[in-house]
């Protein structure tokens, strides 16, 4: 797996260099002082792990990870905020405090390595074959809290304005970034436009009742319930028939 | 009249709080209880005030109808006369007398320049009230007043004794009402300053910097192993500094320039050749007491939102010199000053109140963009010498010239 290392100071860097060491499969490709180098090597070369300091001068490791699309897989090294630790309560794939302790750096290595074998997996399947490559994980900043979300995770996107509000686990933060931008990059398979203001994942649907004039209502786990207008009715109940099949073929296969 | 010595002290105490509020050398806390006292005291007092003047005058009233009806028997006119001069007269008089002595200032005024004031009020105002009984005795009450010079003489007497006694209970309870509300203002002062030197020790035991700085020297361990026991030795020092201080002395600068040398060594570790760092002390400067870490905490604020904000990293400049028998200290670091992180941040917030407590508003913190590129944050204090120049260490000038 190819990494790279973003912090100001040169001693850490040279540290954490010093600490992959151990860890054969991890190539440093490069290193970054601040978020604009940071930019520039991510724009010359594939990386599959940032490690990444949050405070830095001119902008924060948040920052970054907010220019970035698609967000890579990243472990946040920080000496001590309470921010930081705060920051990632659902699906952080993890963070090291300084000094990092060879224990934990190996734990977090173990985490990334099972969430590349996923996303290797989840990109070889012919699903994914599209020309542009369906998001794997979102960057969510709002306030003080922010969320590395993987997709599959949410079970809602909903329209407003040039926002769109997402639903996953017990929040539901506005990102900057429309519906319509979001929807392609969405996996079509999974992600099911609804109405003009809603994407549904169809694999978080608990339950679909038929409304008097043929419509469908659709609720998901944990909710909400979502309308679904006429036109579209008809399409997801293929794309549920469709679903349903897979589901199928995959428990006999299984 | 007798007026002790241990009353005419807590009348001088009454006259402090005036010369504080000239100064206004306390915080928005202090202030806060001073004012608390005050409206919890008046709704109190007032209350207390009139029953003790309806049962003052009234007593006063009882005694001398006796003597009154005992010398010359029962007369309804001269009972009336009585009742309205001694009670309602004269209670509405010292009335009179309490609002004019506080809206003239008298309650807050310095002993030797009350006391003549008193006198002349007493006499003033006894010889008006005795001056109003001989008009009543000559018009209304003719047939049964005795109107000779001994029974006047008699009545003056009687009503100097009663206004200086209503005077002297007024000062007593003022001034024990007073002393109150200093002891209270004492404990408050007591609690900021414990709360100052709290701050103080968490400011220096910044989490950030004490970890970032063991993260680097774990590679400079490697890289390095020479320098990084000196480093080693530096956060000691820094550490044991930290948990020796008090917050409430003062120090030589020279002493607070080491801590704030062995401070910048190792933020020099993180931060490399981003930041450069230029001193220019006075020696004459240098033996002017401050309060502990006051210079460190300008420094490092001076870094956390000024150079470690710039991808370049910059320029720390510090100054020291003696203007005017004041001691004034400049940290002016390159990065741009954003006014709501300025003296809001807690670091200086915690350096200006401790400042505030130990010089009053005699010392100064202020933060300022000298320009576009750099900020400046001044400290002003009086200059104290260290009265021993055994205690300047003579080898620290060279160190800090060496950084240069």
């Amino acid at each position: 797996m190819k990494a790279l290392l973003v912090d100001d100071e040169r001693l850490a860097r040279n540290e954490l260099r010093r600490l992959l060491r151990a860890h054969p499969d991890i190539v440093v490709v490069g290193e970054a002082r601040n978020v604009e180098e940071a930019e520039a090597r991510l724009r010359e070369q594939v990386v599959d792990v940032l490690f990444l300091d949050i405070e830095m001068p001119g902008a924060s490791g948040f920052d970054l990870l907010e220019r970035l699309d698609p967000v890579p897989l990243v472990i946040f090294t920080t000496a001590y905020d309470e921010y930081a630790v705060r920051a990632f309560e659902v699906n952080a794939l993890d963070y090291l405090l300084k000094p990092i302790a060879p224990e934990r750096l190996a734990a977090a290595l173990e985490r990334v390595r099972e969430a590349w074998s996923k996303t290797l997996a989840s990109a070889a399947a012919p699903a994914s074959a599209a020309a542009c490559q369906p998001l794997e994980r979102v960057f969510v900043r709002e306030g003080d809290r922010c969320w590395i979300v993987r997709l599959a995770d949410i079970r809602l996107l909903e329209s407003e304005g040039n926002y769109t509000r997402l639903y996953f686990g017990s929040q539901r933060p506005l990102i900057l970034r429309s519906l319509q931008a979001l929807e392609a990059r969405l996996d079509p398979s999974v992600f099911f436009r609804a109405s003009r203001s809603h994407i549904i994942n169809l694999r978080l649907v608990a339950a679909v009742e038929s409304e008097v004039d043929g419509s469908l209502a659709v609720t998901l786990r944990d909710g909400p319930k979502v309308e679904v207008s006429r036109r579209r009715s008809r399409l997801l109940r293929e794309s549920l028939r469709f679903l349903r099949k897979e589901k199928k073929r995959n428990g006999i296969s299984a | 009249m007798n007026l002790g010595d241990p009353l005419w002290e807590e009348t001088g105490i009454v006259s402090r709080p005036e010369a504080s509020r000239q100064a206004a050398p306390f915080d928005k806390a202090h202030l806060m209880v001073t004012s608390e006292t005050a409206a919890r005291d008046s709704t109190g007092s007032s209350l207390a005030y009139w029953v003790c003047q309806c049962a003052g005058w009234s007593c006063f009233t009882l005694y001398i109808l006796t003597f009154a009806i005992l010398y010359s028997g029962f007369h309804l006119g001269a009972v009336i006369e009585i009742v309205l001069i001694d009670s309602v007269l004269c209670l509405l008089l010292t009335h009179g007398l309490r609002g004019w002595m506080r809206r003239r200032g008298w309650i807050l005024m310095s002993v030797h320049r009350l006391f003549p004031r008193l006198v002349a009020a007493t006499v003033l105002l006894a010889a008006l009230l005795t001056g109003l009984v001989l008009l009543v005795g000559t018009t209304i009450l003719r047939s049964i007043h005795p109107r000779d010079s001994g029974f006047l003489a008699y009545v003056f007497v009687g009503f100097m004794f009663a206004l200086g006694g209503w005077l002297v209970i007024y000062f007593w309870v003022r001034g024990r009402r007073n002393r109150r509300a200093l002891e209270m203002q004492a404990l408050q002062l007591q609690v900021i300053a414990r709360d100052a030197q709290l701050h103080a020790l968490q400011g220096q035991l910044n989490p950030h910097f004490l970890f970032n700085c063991l993260n680097s020297l774990r590679a400079l361990i490697v890289e390095d192993p020479g320098r990084s026991q000196m480093m080693v030795t530096r956060m000691a020092e820094l550490l044991r500094r930290s948990l020796r201080t008090n917050p409430a002395e003062t120090i030589p600068l020279q002493e607070e320039m080491v801590a704030v040398k062995d401070y910048l060594d190792l933020e020099r570790m993180r931060f490399e050749d981003r930041l450069r760092v230029i001193s220019f002390l006075e020696p004459r400067a240098l033996t002017c007491r401050v309060p502990p870490m006051i210079v460190q905490i300008l420094v490092e604020n001076g870094l956390k939102h000024g150079i470690a904000h710039l991808p370049q990293g910059g320029e720390l400049r510090i100054a020291a010199c003696v203007v005017n028998g004041r001691l004034q200290v400049e940290v002016t670091n390159s990065g741009k000053l954003y006014t709501d992180a300025g003296l809001t941040g807690s670091g200086l917030h915690n350096a200006r109140e401790r400042l505030r407590l130990i010089y009053g508003d005699s010392a100064s913190l202020t933060l300022a963009a000298r320009d576009s590129e750099n900020v400046v944050a001044t400290l002003v204090i009086p200059s104290q010498i260290t009265p021993d120049p055994a205690i300047a260490q003579p080898e620290v000038p060279s160190a800090v010239e060496a950084e240069r």
